[in-house]
């Protein structure tokens, strides 16, 4: 036991070290911006992980809160000329109290009635930004370009610190995910996702506890749609609330495996590459080749990967426990 | 667990459309009692039971604990007063290790982990399930997700506490060990009401039977009045029961 | 006015009523919510489109023949991709038609171009007075359409030995393999069936509606909408959800705008499950 734990800790340490250092090294703007593609997907899938891995509200409309997250901070700076990172802050606060709100009768719905009122909200709020002129409507928003730098968060030069901004994101919600996990809270959701009358049963507040899951997983999604719109410097009800978006998400955490931390790294890790590199190399052609590739490779996933890559990854460990205790059970006998 | 308290139930009433199924029922429990709930299929009893932990709302009538009227309230508060059920159809968390659902129950006392798993453990050890501590509840047995529901319900330091057919389908040395342990929830001083089809684990240990029959109390009193009241011998003990009884 | 506008509501709820009543039976079935739904609708249009092209035949009056394929379509998606996923996790059989439908409607850009396509010369056409309102004649035609295939499909599931068959799967899986029903092939008819559906909605709506690839996706949203307010599992309940939406649209989009009209579909949804979490006349579990 204490083996794997060392085992488990040395791993850690490259990996932390590894995402820190080895970027540094990337020079090639493309590959700068998967990595950056990545570690925002990584944190939206923890986001999306919190409400539908533990807390089992399966959610295919999170581009309603990436989206409205990004208009926040970008109106704001646009209008008013507030400082992103402030926009950062409140794009998060607002889309926490928006998923609040929205929750509050929502997660009174379950399993697909629950993932179709998501997607029914992510339509909606398409709809309302493409026909509201305060925010540009159809077209948009332009943020303006100003000299990069931390305090403005914009780069020009190098997309390298827009990842750091993304690690450190990610770094903070692993960390909170950890707490989580080990706290009442992870418990509470955990329970409410395996039986919600045994939940109750035991003194259990579901809705509360629904709540609290919805406004941080909108409130995370809210900040990184901030962070995209900084990203691309505009946005736009088409790009910003793409169906897309909530579909990937969820796609992630199917790949990565749901309930747990590692899950949604994994699946962004993989997967994101893998779509931005088919949309690299074909879908300058605006053929939809590159789409095409993507859903089938959805149908793969779905068939023959359906628990995620940690679903492999323990029964992996499982066979592996399973032939050192038979080794043991040898070397008794 | 503290001494003194107690549930009154008066007049409940309960309807599924034009079906009657409780009918103005009232009885009370208190501290260091155990109350046997009987009756036959389809009587009323997990109704009851439902109606009495908020998982159901009544037509009429109220529940009260320790002087509060907690007719109606939401199951979660009814179980943070001190009112833990456990479910005829057995519930477990199936996801979970055996001790994480001993836990979720015992963090509704202990907010912290390390004391919420240090309880967890201490009722595991009472109802002799340590040894599956780190097994995931989905692949228990029938018999020890019984016997882990009620851990999980003793887990929240429950004053009441209503056990839905939980003997059923045990062996006959397994009810037994539960009887015994029934028996020493009592006398630490728990209230406890008991719906159980096996008679003969259930009536040496009652202190007190109620009768539900078709949602209308038929008898209430104690184990030896009930299986000698003619009523109850003909609604629900049957002959055969009654002859063995007797003899 | 509004008496107008509720006639064109009507009109469009039969139509989704057809597309939703194969989301229904699909559901109902085999537990699937079929994303990909407008999508196949979409490919039915196409297949409209060319056998107008090609070979001069009217959408309404070839929509037997594309029914027919799609049928063909939906046994082989059955066998090829949805019956591997059936024992699988809630999420995988969730998202397994999200991918089909985006890999369908991505493949009709890719072959025929996002181009905006309209049949040539379509046999029905124009307006007709009838009392006091204006009827589009192609719109009349597919919803009459829509309601005789509704009918026929209704029968077979009521009255046909494999219809009767399908039922007893949707109603106890168990029981109905233990009585010898051959489940697998089954499925496979009724993903078949709910794909006939959307092919013969496709034929009608090629008639009168512009194809390009994305055209399917509203219909399959609304459909599934339509569902979900009647209720999963509900096929009466599908009809009557999509005659509901079919008269929200179009009389809603004229009273606050018809870009909002989607909109207000999909509050509508989110206003009916709040206050039925199960929709009109849902049962069963989530
Ligand atoms: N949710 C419900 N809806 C409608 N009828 C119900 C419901 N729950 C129980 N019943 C009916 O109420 C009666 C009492 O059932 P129940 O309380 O389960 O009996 P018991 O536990 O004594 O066997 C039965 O006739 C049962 O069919
Ligand atoms: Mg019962």
């Amino acid at each position: 036991m204490k083996d794997v734990n060392r085992t488990n800790k040395t791993l850690l340490t490259i990996a932390v070290l590894a995402s820190i250092i080895v970027p540094l090294f990337i020079k090639a703007r493309f590959l700068q911006h998967i990595l950056v593609m990545v570690v925002l997907y990584a944190v939206l899938g923890q986001a999306w992980n919190i409400l539908g891995g533990y807390v089992g509200l399966v959610s295919i409309g999170q581009a309603a809160f990436f989206g409205l997250g990004s208009y926040v901070s970008s109106y704001l700076s646009v209008e008013y000329g507030v400082n992103p990172w402030f926009g950062f802050v409140l794009a998060g606060l607002i889309t926490a109290l928006f998923g609040f709100l929205i929750g509050l009768p929502v997660t009174r719905l379950r399993g697909r009635y629950f993932a179709i009122a998501t997607i029914a909200l992510g339509q909606v709020m398409k709809v309302l930004f493409e026909n509201w002129q305060r925010v540009g409507a159809a077209t948009g928003l332009m943020l303006p370009l100003v000299k990069e730098g931390f305090s403005t968060f914009q780069f020009h030069t190098t997309k390298l610190p827009y990842y750091y901004i993304g690690l450190a994101m990610l770094g903070i919600i692993i960390l909170f995910m950890r707490y989580m996990e080990r706290s009442r809270l992870g418990y509470y959701f955990k329970a409410i996702r395996e039986n919600e009358d045994v939940a109750t049963a035991l003194g259990i507040n579901k809705t509360s506890y629904k709540l609290i899951a919805i406004a941080i997983s909108a409130g995370i999604t809210g900040m990184c749609g901030t962070f995209l719109a900084q990203y691309s410097l505009y946005v736009e009800p088409e790009y910003m609330f793409n169906h897309n978006i909530s579909v990937t998400i969820a796609l992630i955490a199917v790949f990565g495996g749901t309930g747990n931390i590692l899950g949604p790294i994994l699946g962004s890790a993989i997967l994101l590459p893998i779509s931005e590199l088919t949309r690299a190399w074909m879908g300058s052609t605006g053929t939809g080749i590159d789409m095409m590739i993507y859903g089938a490779f959805i149908v793969l996933i779905c068939v023959y990967q359906p628990r995620g890559l940690m679903g492999v990854v323990r029964n992996i460990q499982a066979r592996a426990r399973a032939q050192v205790q038979q080794a043991r059970r040898g070397v008794n006998v | 667990m503290s001494k003194g308290s107690k549930l009154i139930v008066a007049g409940v009433t309960k309807r599924f459309g034009g079906l009657l199924a409780l009918n103005d029922v009232s009885f009370s429990v208190e501290s260091g009692e155990i109350l046997a709930l009987i009756g036959p299929n389809g009587a009323g009893k997990t109704t009851l039971f439902n109606c009495l932990t908020g998982f159901l709302k009544v037509d009429g009538g109220t529940v009260e604990f320790n002087g509060q009227n907690i007719t109606n309230w939401s199951p979660n508060q009814i179980c943070s007063l001190g009112v833990s059920r456990t479910f005829q159809v057995v519930q477990v968390l199936q996801g979970m290790t055996v001790l994480e659902n001993v836990m979720v129950g015992a963090y509704l006392r202990h907010p912290r982990t390390a004391p919420a798993r240090e309880s967890a453990m201490a009722i595991l050890e009472r109802v002799g399930m340590v040894n599956r501590a780190n097994d995931l509840a989905v692949n228990l047995t029938l018999p020890e997700k019984k016997r882990l529901e009620v851990a999980m319900s003793l887990a929240t330091e429950p004053k009441v506490l209503m056990l839905d057919e939980s003997m059923a389908g045990l062996t006959p040395t397994e009810a037994a060990e539960a009887s015994q342990m029934i028996r020493s929830l009592r006398d630490e001083g728990l209230a406890l009401i008991v719906v159980e089809h096996v008679m003969e684990a259930i009536m040496p240990i009652a202190d007190r039977v109620i009768v539900l029959e078709s949602g209308t109390k038929i008898a209430e009193g104690s184990p030896a009045e009930i299986v000698s009241n003619p009523r109850v011998i003909s609604a629900y003990l049957g002959d055969k029961y009654a002859k063995r009884v007797i003899n | 006015m509004y008496l107008q506008l509720t006639v064109g509501g009507l009109l469009l709820g039969c139509i989704y009523g057809l597309v939703a009543m194969g989301l229904s039976l699909i559901y109902g079935v085999m537990g699937i919510v079929n994303f990909a739904h407008g999508a196949f609708v979409m490919v039915a249009m196409y297949a409209s489109f060319w056998l107008n092209k090609f070979l001069g035949l009217d959408p309404v009056l070839s929509s037997p023949l594309v029914a027919l394929l799609m049928f063909a379509f939906g046994v082989i998606v059955y066998h090829g991709i949805i019956g591997k996923v059936l024992e699988g996790p809630f999420l995988a059989r969730l998202l397994v038609t999200f991918g089909l439908s985006i890999f369908l409607i991505n493949g009709a850009q890719f072959l025929w171009s996002p181009d905006y396509r309209m049949v040539e010369n379509p046999v029905f056409r124009g307006i007709k007075m009838l009392g006091p309102v204006f009827i589009e004649v192609p719109k009349l035609m597919a919803s009459i359409g829509s309601l005789i295939v509704a009918g026929l499909i209704y029968w077979f599931v009521r009255k046909t030995k494999t219809g009767l068959a399908i039922q007893a799967i949707s109603l106890d899986r168990m029981a109905a393999s233990l009585m010898g029903i051959d489940i697998e092939r089954l499925n496979g008819y009724a993903f078949g069936l709910g794909c006939a559906c959307a092919g013969a909605a496709g034929g009608f709506l090629a008639e009168f509606y512009y194809i390009f690839p994305d055209v399917g996706t509203m219909f399959g949203l609304v459909a599934l909408v339509a569902v979900a307010l009647g209720g999963f599992g509900s096929t009466e309940g599908a009809l009557i959800g999509a005659i509901l939406i079919g008269i929200i649209e179009t009389v809603g989009g004229f009273m606050i705008g018809s870009e909002f009209k989607y909109a207000l579909v999909f509050l509508a949804y989110l206003v009916i499950v709040i206050v039925r979490p199960r929709g009109l006349l849902g049962w069963g579990a989530d």
